[in-house]
């Protein structure tokens, strides 16, 4: 039981330690599927991102429902989550 | 068993900026080495201009590809070793206009495809014996794609955003290919707030609208031909999703629940696999 609660003290206090920095500001999203970096509005292809906060918002926790609905993705799945799934494009 | 395969690439790329910038264009080549297939050589052009008076960009792209099959498609349960490789080319072309700026922008594209003896695959179901081999991994021939997606981003408010996307696919080939609907689209709106419950709290709301017209399945129920492609109805599907993130020294905790399938509606992906019904999730997110 001790050792129950010295893990989750432990697991609270690492949290509230991780918190007490500042924020950091990430760079500009890019895309490298034409295998140079460049910024989304630059980009010559037909992009489409996947925001790791939006499957957050989401509460996505697998990546077939991530990218499941994007444009030129299909995505089946035979059975239950995670059961195996058959993506095909276009 | 074990199986090898020695692989060699070369590729180079350029891109070009003309026009103030304006016109951004980016070539490709790429030589491959497949031991077993030979050698191809692969090239690739697209280019986008912006032309910032009606905040218009104009995208178009021309691209080839060479794939010979993988290990499992050759030797898996389904596999079949005498496949061939596909190659195949693509045009697409869209535009990206913002009809009022930084509030809703629409972007439709155009594709067109076509593919010389494309791998099709029919997933990870049991092989049956004495069927025929076009019910196992195989090379369809030429199949030919085309299609639009729509896509469109609307911003109303700092905490509203909705995005919604359609997809248009024809496929024209001498059998029906497998998972592919004709139609299929989403909406998404999502709300985000801040400072709901104390200074820093964030808080975000969505619910997700996704539905899939009719396609082919595999059909595991015909007696005569078990797995050969059946049409199989379309669905729709409703999810809902909150999330609570914390501010201050509580800013590595997140609280999350969402509800998938919401209606309970009864629909399958792929025939004799039922999709689960209305499915409740709640938990909580920790960031390292």
């Amino acid at each position: 039981m001790w050792r129950w609660c010295a893990a989750l003290m432990w697991i609270l206090l690492r949290a509230v330690l991780a918190s007490a920095g500042e924020s950091v500001e990430l760079p500009e999203v890019v895309v490298t599927g034409a295998r140079n970096q460049t910024r989304l509005e630059d980009a010559s292809t037909s992009v489409t991102i996947v925001d790791g906060g939006e499957i957050v918002q989401r509460d996505q926790d697998n990546v077939s429902d991530a990218v499941r609905g994007t444009p030129g993705v299909d995505v089946t799945e035979y059975g239950s989550p995670g059961a195996s799934t058959f993506v095909t494009s276009r | 068993m074990r199986a090898n395969r020695n692989i060699v690439g070369v590729y180079g790329q350029e891109r070009i900026d003309l026009i103030d910038d304006t016109l951004s264009t980016v070539v490709g080549l790429r030589y491959s080495y497949f031991e077993g297939f030979g050698n191809h050589v692969t090239a690739s052009a697209s280019s986008a201009y912006s032309f910032q008076p009606t905040r218009t960009r104009l995208r178009v792209g021309y691209n080839e590809g060479f794939r010979p099959p993988a290990f499992d498609e050759l030797f898996g349960v389904l596999g079949t070793s005498t496949l061939q490789p596909e190659s195949s080319y693509e045009i697409d072309a869209g535009v990206t206009q913002d009809i009022v700026p930084a509030v809703v922008t629409f972007a439709p594209t155009y594709f067109f495809r076509k593919t010389q003896n494309l791998i099709e695959d029919i997933a990870e179901l049991p092989p049956v014996a004495g069927e025929p081999e076009n019910l196992f991994v195989h090379n369809v021939g030429t199949v030919t794609a085309q299609g639009v997606e729509l896509a469109l981003g609307v911003h109303p408010t700092g905490w509203l955003t909705l995005t919604s996307d359609y997809t248009y696919l024809n496929t024209l080939t001498t059998e029906a290919l497998l998972n592919r609907p004709r139609h299929r689209g989403r909406v998404i709106v999502a709300g985000q707030w801040e400072n709901v419950l104390k200074p820093a709290d964030q808080m975000s709301a969505t619910a997700m609208v996704q539905a899939v017209g009719r396609r082919a399945s595999p059909n595991p129920y015909d007696t005569a031909s078990p797995f050969a492609p059946a049409p199989l109805s379309g669905y729709a599907r409703v999810d809902l999703a909150l999330a609570y993130r914390f501010g201050g020294i509580w800013s590595a905790w997140s609280l999350t629940a969402s509800v998938r399938n919401l209606f309970n509606h009864n629909y399958s992906e792929s025939i004799g696999f039922p999709a689960p019904g209305a499915n409740a999730l709640a938990g909580f997110r920790y960031g390292f």
